[in-house]
This record gives C-alpha cells, sequence and structure tokens, in this order.
C-alpha cells in the first residue's frame, strides 16, 4: 500500500493526510518518536553508505541522498529546539552534511521547494494511519510490551527508498507484496549436507534454541539424529538431563566399570568404533576409512606426546589398539587421541591434537562436523567417568572442554567481520553502536541476546567472575533501541562506570541516585508514623543528628510501594548482592527483569544480603562460564575450588593466554621483557590494602592515586575524626583539632563510647 | 603420504580448457581450478576430452559465479600443495598461542567473499556453485560466511534475514518462540524429537511473498 503511495508519487494525497499545524506536530512528533526519527536517520546514513561504497547502485543512491537529506534537516531544527540533543549526534550529521552536498541530485531541490514545511518531509511520507498506531502503543505500554521487531519497521523513508528500486530487494519483506523478491533464491534449496556443514559451524546451544524454530526444514536438519549427535547428547548430559544421565551410566555398567579400569573402558571404546562388527548408530559414523586413519595416524606422529602414547599402548599384549590392514599396521589414531588426552600434562598438548586433527581435513575428507562430534563423544565419555568415578581426575574432560570450546568461538571469531559487514546492511544498530560492533560476543551471550523477554518474565544470568556480565547487559539494551531499561547498580562505582558506556535507552540507578527519588516519596508518605524515634530522625533529611543509611532509605522506599512503569525491562546487575528490600521492591514491579549475578562472588553479606538470585524465581537461566580474565591454569584451579566447596556443575573457562599461579607474573616470563603492564593487587581488608598502598607511594614514588566511587565515598574526614576522639581529650585541645562530624560530635571520648 | 597427496593431484595438463557457463560466457581454466574443482577433474578423466577448443558447459553455473570461483581457485592454487610441507616445521610453542588449521581462513577469503551478498542471492549462488563444482575451500568459506550471520540472532531475525516464511500453521512449529522458552524444556523436545524421530514428513514451506 505504501509503495503504491509513493510510486504514483501524487504528494497532493500525502499531504493531505497531515495535520495542519506544522508548529505542534513537529513537537508532537519530537517529542514521541524523536528517538525513532534519530535512529531512522542513522539507519540512513549507513545505508546509504554502505551503498555508494559496496553495491555502487547509482539509482538508489540518488534516492536515498533525498531521504537522508530530507531527515538531515529535521535533525537541524531539532537540534535547535532542543539543547539536550547529544552533542556527538550533532557532529556527525555534519559531516554527513557534506557527503550529501557533494552528490548533487536535482531531485533534492526539486522536493524540498515543492514542500513548503520541508522540516517534515519525513511525516508526510508516513502513512495517515501510522501516528495513530504508534499512539494506541504507546498508551498501552504497560499492559502489553512493546514487541517493535526492527527498528526502522514503522519508519517509512527506507522502506520507499527501497520500493522505488527495483533492483533492491527488500530484505525484511517490509515492503510487502508489492516487490516480491525476484532475486532472492530459495534459501531451503540449499542442500541439506551444505546446511549441515553451515550448522556445524555454529555452537549447539544456538542451534536448538534458535536455528532449529527458523521453520521446519532446519529443524528437521539440526535433530537429524546423526547430526552432532554427541554435541547434543553431551548438551543434555550438562544439563543432568536424565535420558543422557542413563544412556552413559549404562555404557559403563555394561563394561562393568569400576574404579580400576574406567580409563581402560574409554580407551576400549575407541577401538570398538573401528572394529567391523560396530553397528551402534551413535558411533558408527566415526567408523573411518582405513585410508583415512593412515592418514590420522601420519598426523598425529606430529604430536609431542605421540612416543610416550605409543609406549603405553604398547604395553597391551592382545594389540588392541593396533590396526592391521594387509601389510601396514599402525595404532588406533582414536585410541592414540584419547590416550593423548589421559597424558597430557597441560592444555597445549589438547589444543595441539584438535589442531592436528583439524589439519588433517585436507588429506582425509573428513567433515569438521564428524570431527566435532568425535571430540565430543570422548568429551562425554569423560565427563560420565568422572561423574560416576571418584578416581578419573577432573583434567581430562576439563581440558578437553576447555579447547573445544576455545576451537568452536575461534573458527567464527575469524569470521566475525565479515558476518557484521554483512549483517550491517540489516542491521543498522551496529551502526547506532560502533563500539558494540567491534566486540566479539561469545555463544553463550549471544545465547542471552537473542532471548526476547515475555511480558513480566523474568530471567537469571548466572556469570562467573569476568565473563562479561555487564557487557551482555550492554548489548541486551543496544539490540533493542526501541525499549526502555532500568539499571539497577549496587554500588556508586558500578553506576558511573555503566553512565558512561550503556546506550541511551537504559537509565542508571543506584543507591545515590535512588535517594533523590526516595527522599521527595518520603514527605508525601506517612507508612512510617509508628516507627520509633531513632527512625523517624533518620527519615527526616533536615535532621542530621542520625544520619539516614543506604540501607535506611531503600527501606523507606520499599514501604512506599513504588512502581517503575516507564520501562520495558529492568537490568539487575550483581544481583547476589541485593538486599530483601530491593528484592522485595523489585518483584513488585511488573515488567520484565534480568537479574545477573554470581553467587560465588557475593561480597556485602555483612550487610543482610541475600543471594537474589536464587531466592526469585524463573522460567529460563542462562550461564556465562567463558571468563575474560584468566587463562587455563587459573581456571583450572577456580574450578577445582567451586566444584568442591561450592557444588558448582558448570566448566568455567578462561581464555587462551597463558597464566601462572605459583607467584611468577606472566608479564615478566613471556619475553623476559618487562612491559609496563596494569598490575592488581588483592587484598582481604582495608587495611592490608591502605598499608600496601602506602609503601608502593613511597617506594615508586607514585603522585596520582585514584579512588574507584570517588574520593569522597570513603568518607576519609570521618575516619579523621573518628582518630581524633579516639586521642586523649586533652592531646586533642592542645593541637585544636575539631571534631566536625556531626554524628561524632555529641561523644565525649572514644573509650567511655558516650 | 606424499604418494597420496600425489596421487590425489597427479592429474595436471599444461593445457587449458574452456568452459562455458550457463548464461553463455566461456572461461578459460587452468590446472589450478582443475585440481580444486573434483566436479571438473572427474569430467575431464571420464570424458577425455582432446578437443580442448570445445567449451565443456556448465549449465548450473552463472557467469559471475563461475568467474568467481576461477578467481578464488587461482589465489589458492597453491594451497594444498604446501600444506604437508609447512606442518612439518611446526615450531610447538608458537602454535599454542595461535591456533592455526587448515580451514583457517585467510584475509584474503575475506575480502573475497564480501564482494557477495544475501538479497541479491549471489550468497546463495556461490555456495551452490562451490557445491556443484566440488571446491571444498571454497565452499567451507561460504558456509563458514552463512554460519557467522545466522550465529546471534535469533529465529525472527534469520526468518527474515533469508526471507524463510513461518510454517503453515498446524504443522506443530508454527509458534516457534514457545518451544525455546527454556533450555531444559528445549533439551526435552530435543531428546523426544530424536526418540520419536521417523523420518517425518517435512511440509515444504515456500516463500513468504511469492
Amino acid at each position: 500500500m505504501l509503495a503504491k503511495h509513493l510510486d504514483s508519487k501524487d504528494t497532493s494525497t500525502t499531504r493531505d493526510l497531515l495535520p495542519l499545524n506544522r508548529k505542534n506536530v513537529s513537537k508532537y512528533l519530537w517529542q514521541h518518536y524523536g528517538r525513532t526519527i534519530m535512529k531512522c536517520f542513522w539507519d540512513l546514513v549507513g545505508l546509504q553508505q554502505i551503498l555508494s561504497d559496496a553495491l555502487r547502485y547509482p539509482t538508489s543512491n540518488s534516492r536515498s541522498t533525498i531521504n537522508a537529506f530530507d531527515l538531515k534537516q529535521i535533525t537541524n531544527n531539532t537540534k535547535n529546539r532542543r539543547h539536550t540533543f547529544p552533542q556527538k549526534h550533532i557532529n556527525d550529521s555534519r559531516t554527513n552534511d557534506n557527503n550529501i552536498s557533494q552528490v548533487s541530485v536535482s531531485n533534492v531541490v526539486m522536493l524540498a521547494a515543492n514542500d513548503e514545511d520541508d522540516d517534515f518531509i519525513i511525516q508526510k511520507q508516513r502513512p495517515s494511519q501510522q501516528p495513530v498506531k504508534r499512539k494506541s502503543k504507546i498508551s498501552t505500554i504497560t499492559i502489553t510490551k512493546r514487541k517493535t521487531k526492527y527498528l526502522f519497521e514503522d519508519v517509512v523513508p527506507v522502506q520507499s527508498w527501497s520500493s522505488y528500486n527495483d533492483n533492491f530487494c527488500d530484505p525484511y519483506g517490509l515492503v510487502g507484496g508489492a516487490t516480491a523478491n525476484r532475486n532472492q533464491p530459495n534459501w531451503l534449496n540449499l542442500p541439506a549436507e551444505i546446511y549441515q556443514q553451515i550448522f556445524s559451524y555454529i555452537p549447539v546451544k544456538q542451534l536448538l534454541t534458535q536455528v532449529q524454530c527458523v521453520c521446519q526444514a532446519w529443524k528437521q536438519i539440526v535433530n537429524d539424529e546423526n547430526f552432532l549427535c554427541w554435541a547434543k547428547i553431551f548438551l543434555c548430559y550438562e544439563h543432568e538431563e536424565k535420558t543422557a544421565l542413563t544412556k552413559i551410566e549404562r555404557l559403563y555398567s555394561v563394561n562393568n566399570a569400576n574404579h580400576d579400569n574406567i580409563l581402560e573402558i574409554i580407551l576400549n571404546e575407541g577401538t570398538k568404533i573401528s572394529e567391523p562388527i560396530n553397528e551402534d548408530p551413535c558411533t558408527i559414523r566415526f567408523k573411518l576409512k582405513h585410508f583415512v586413519l593412515e592418514q590420522l595416524n601420519k598426523k598425529l606422529k606430529k604430536h609431542s606426546m605421540y612416543d610416550y602414547v605409543i609406549d603405553l599402548l604398547s604395553k597391551n599384549k592382545d594389540n588392541k589398539y593396533e590396526i592391521k590392514y594387509f601389510t601396514s599396521k599402525f595404532f588406533n589414531p582414536v585410541c592414540t587421541t584419547i590416550a593423548i588426552c589421559i597424558l597430557a600434562e597441560n592444555v597445549h598438548s589438547v589444543r595441539q591434537l584438535l589442531r592436528l586433527w583439524f589439519c588433517s581435513m585436507s588429506t582425509t575428507n573428513m567433515k569438521y562436523e564428524t570431527i566435532i562430534d568425535l571430540f565430543y563423544y570422548l568429551l562425554t565419555l569423560f565427563t560420565g567417568a568422572r561423574r560416576l568415578y571418584d578416581v578419573v581426575q577432573f583434567r581430562y574432560p576439563y581440558m578437553l572442554y576447555y579447547c573445544l570450546k576455545e576451537m568452536e568461538d575461534s573458527v567464527l571469531n575469524q569470521f566475525n567481520s565479515i558476518g557484521q559487514y554483512i549483517s550491517n546492511m540489516y542491521h543498522s544498530l551496529f551502526l547506532f553502536i560502533k563500539s558494540l560492533s567491534t566486540l566479539q560476543l561469545t555463544e553463550q551471550q549471544e545465547t542471552i541476546l537473542c532471548h526476547d523477554l515475555e511480558y513480566n518474565e523474568t530471567i537469571k544470568i548466572h556469570a562467573f567472575a569476568g565473563t562479561g556480565k555487564t557487557t551482555t547487559l550492554i548489548a541486551y539494551a543496544a539490540r533493542r533501541m526501541d525499549e526502555t531499561f532500568l539499571y539497577i547498580a549496587y554500588n556508586k562505582a558500578i553506576q558511573t562506570h555503566a553512565e558512561t558506556i550503556f546506550p541511551s535507552n537504559t537509565s542508571n540507578t543506584a543507591n545515590q541516585t535512588a535517594s533523590q527519588l526516595v527522599l521527595t516519596a518520603e514527605e508525601k508518605s506517612n507508612i512510617a508514623a509508628d516507627a520509633d524515634t531513632v527512625w523517624a530522625i533518620m527519615k527526616d533529611a533536615k535532621d542530621n543528628r542520625v544520619l539516614m543509611t543506604h540501607d535506611g532509605y531503600l527501606k523507606l522506599y520499599q514501604l512506599s510501594k513504588p512502581k517503575i512503569l516507564t520501562f520495558d525491562c529492568i537490568f539487575v546487575d550483581e544481583a547476589q548482592d541485593l538486599t530483601p528490600a530491593v528484592i522485595d521492591i523489585i518483584n513488585n514491579q511488573g515488567v520484565s527483569k534480568i537479574l545477573v549475578g554470581d553467587r560465588h562472588q557475593q561480597i556485602y553479606a555483612f550487610r543482610g544480603a541475600v543471594d537474589a538470585m536464587s531466592k526469585m524465581e524463573s522460567i529460563v537461566t542462562f550461564y556465562l562460564t567463558k571468563s575474560f580474565r584468566f587463562g587455563y591454569e587459573i581456571a583450572f584451579v577456580s574450578n577445582l575450588v567451586l566444584q568442591k566447596f561450592c557444588n558448582e556443575t558448570k566448566y568455567l573457562v578462561g581464555n587462551d593466554r597463558s597464566c601462572f599461579i605459583d607467584g611468577r607474573s606472566s608479564s615478566l616470563t613471556h619475553g623476559q621483557q618487562h612491559l609496563p603492564q596494569q598490575k592488581a593487587y588483592l587484598f582481604r581488608t582495608n587495611f592490608a590494602l591502605f598499608n600496601f598502598a602506602v609503601k608502593l607511594i613511597f617506594e615508586m614514588n607514585i603522585s596520582n592515586v585514584g579512588f574507584v566511587g570517588g574520593f569522597d565515598s570513603y568518607a576519609f574526614d570521618r575516619i579523621l575524626n573518628i582518630y581524633f576522639l579516639w586521642l586523649d581529650p586533652e592531646e586533642r585541645r592542645r593541637r585544636a583539632y575539631r571534631i566536625k562530624d556531626p554524628q561524632l560530635v555529641n561523644f565525649q571520648s572514644f573509650r567511655s563510647g558516650e | 603420504m606424499a604418494t597420496n597427496v600425489e596421487e590425489t593431484y597427479l592429474y595436471s595438463s599444461p593445457t587449458t580448457f574452456k568452459v562455458s557457463s550457463k548464461d553463455g560466457e566461456i572461461f578459460d581454466i587452468d590446472d589450478s581450478f582443475i585440481n580444486q574443482s573434483k566436479t571438473i577433474k572427474n569430467m575431464l578423466n571420464v570424458l577425455d576430452i582432446a578437443d580442448n577448443h570445445m567449451p565443456i558447459p556448465l549449465q548450473n553455473i552463472k557467469g559471475t559465479m563461475l568467474n568467481a570461483a576461477i578467481v578464488f581457485c587461482k589465489y589458492h592454487k597453491n594451497d594444498l600443495l604446501s600444506i604437508p610441507d609447512d606442518e612439518d616445521e611446526d615450531d610447538f610453542e608458537r602454535d599454542a598461542y595461535e591456533p592455526r588449521r587448515s580451514d583457517d581462513i585467510s584475509e584474503w577469503d575475506k575480502e573475497f567473499i564480501k564482494q557477495f551478498t544475501v538479497e541479491e542471492g549471489t550468497l546463495f549462488d556461490i555456495i551452490m556453485a562451490a557445491n556443484y563444482l566440488d571446491i571444498k575451500a571454497l565452499l567451507a568459506v561460504g558456509c563458514k560466511t552463512i554460519a557467522n550471520m545466522v550465529r546471534g540472532k535469533n529465529s525472527d531475525q534469520v526468518r527474515q534475514m533469508f526471507n524463510i516464511s513461518y510454517d503453515p500453521p498446524g504443522e506443530g512449529l508454527n509458534t516457534p518462540r514457545n518451544s525455546v522458552t527454556s533450555k531444559e524444556s528445549g533439551d526435552n523436545q530435543l531428546l523426544t524429537t530424536q526418540e520419536k524421530e521417523s523420518r517425518c514428513k517435512t511440509p515444504s514451506p515456500e516463500l513468504m511473498y511469492d
């Protein structure tokens, strides 16, 4: 319909549909759609640039220029009107101004001349019912959540421009039936093998959550019994799915496994694969041809552990691990692989092992998927063995898991730039937040980002240290620029940091900002009328005899039963450190919530913090287990600690850099040169920290010292006052020290406590 | 190993051949292309074309795609030969920090694949061409590109990117989001579908706007 409108080029009809009062309209528009307009503008600028640079569409160029031009005028106008407009955007629009003026198209002049109120061409191109529809959406915001899936779904110029150009295919199908995609092939015509190859590069979790829901055909490809079978079983096993658990248990019980022979049984499983009688549907795919096995064996010979492994395998008297094929005789590469996993001293050996397998792809013609799945098979075997038999060391499954995850990440990360280059043509929001587009998210983060919240739904994200919790939230907000988010953090430092990095659709609140809200709310409320006197004094903001504590006004805030209605979703960062009062506040909000936290990192237990992660109910729980902060060695030790003391069953993995746990610094040993790197010292108490800081200041001649959260929040004045109080009153008088702190001024001496 | 590699890639003839695309364009192909495209190599082996002035018709491939494939093969002509050599010299320490595999993608490949797009269908065409010609490296590059585009998007976004319609109602999966609500339930579903899986007929989804 829209396309029809525009194709007819009948400006008079569209103009008739508009409200007449230009001033009112403009004000109304900017208030309600300001953000959408801006977004649309950036979309256009981005699209135009991409198109002119890459696609070299001469016709579309002129058209998009017009729209960008119109929009630019809008922004310029609105800029004058609204002083709060971010400076950055204005600057950007100027640079684009230059671009546009270079492409002087006669159409621009014509259009601008045609319309007397040229600042709202964008509105003219809107079909009449559009604003009404939009308005109704806003008014019902509290009842049903807005679900605008794509940024410019309801913004017209982009569509109009694409519908002008016959060659251009509307990627969203937004234009509707008018421009059926003549050029776009039916992607479902791709053969299933190719789809399997494509899908084998995608992490299984995502295949099962998002990809299989795309359509029936894809679902069938993903769920094909032979496709990544063990990767799927392992995922079930990780989530302690009953079927998977019993499957592995049965496998070991059939073989009469016990504490002594468990590793041997795993090796035997390896030999069973290549036996001619193997009919097991789950492993028959790993039954490789002799040629392939031979090639693999040759490859594996390059492994640094190969000689040890052969030594071990040749101890077997029945030569079980050897493969005889006419004249040639060699050790079964699958057994060799298992043995390397068992004997590997460090993660490098396993990395090398995986690499050798993948190197063999070019000579053996094995599929990527087969290799991945074979390693998942081994991983499942080891994990099962570890679970059932204590003697199996944790490092066997862990090293394999670590390397597999590392590899899955790297395979796709090398292609990130292209993926983004291509998707940028569709997902202009990545243009909008440039910094985000360079972020490489892990698959777990991506799974979270893909999850659209239902109304009033709560999701929990269990995130280990350094796994990018806050980054995930930022990316989540950035993906959904049309929704508004409230970010609740629990201390000042996080909040100030968050203010600088979160996209504009997110408001931040922490104790400090909440206090503004609370104190105004407090005046109106009479709820705490029967509270005791201290409470009353505390409440009174003017009386500074007893100061309000943070928890105090939060309690007040809770009692005022606040409702936060203006946001679509609440982010709660560090949810493990919430007090019951805050949990209650959050629980009473009728909006969707995302809780992020790590129960192993609770640091505010002393002030009554309870782990909101376990208190609040949610349907979906996600995990972030890939830490960017440390390498294998630290991750390994922390896993052991978490498993032993905290009953953690998830594996925490780190990055691919090396690190040391024996006191050496990785920067010192690596390359033997001292790099000016950041160093972190950890302390259990403030006392030790300050002592050490003072020592460092004197020894290293450090002149600048920073305090996280600001100097004021440390209340050094008060500490000084307490020191004065602690001094003998005589001494105090002699040195002319005066206690200024309102809470301390009434005390006579430190010792008597009066 | 060397013998096998030689066996596989022994076919080398100094002469060039001509191929013609679907739209009638004629290209000269040389060893680099023949060695990497198994289809062509088998064809030449079977047909034993002596007269190299007669173009071999490749009816499934557009001229632009064939051209791209030839460019790709020219760039990668030394890949297969060099792999056995450089592996031997590998130094263990370096590898540990920079995992490098035969399926790694070079910068050149990244630039190469950027010329193809989804909405024009050229990415689709190049994958189909690579599949038809059986050029493994090119197919892998194409597949990884697609995989990277699919990854990190939810099913709605993927559907719209590739212009895939929702399944017809009544076929079971017409409400995709329900099956995702929790990963636990997702896993359950996986198992049940796996158990039940008996090659049920696929309702062939059609294009949204045909």
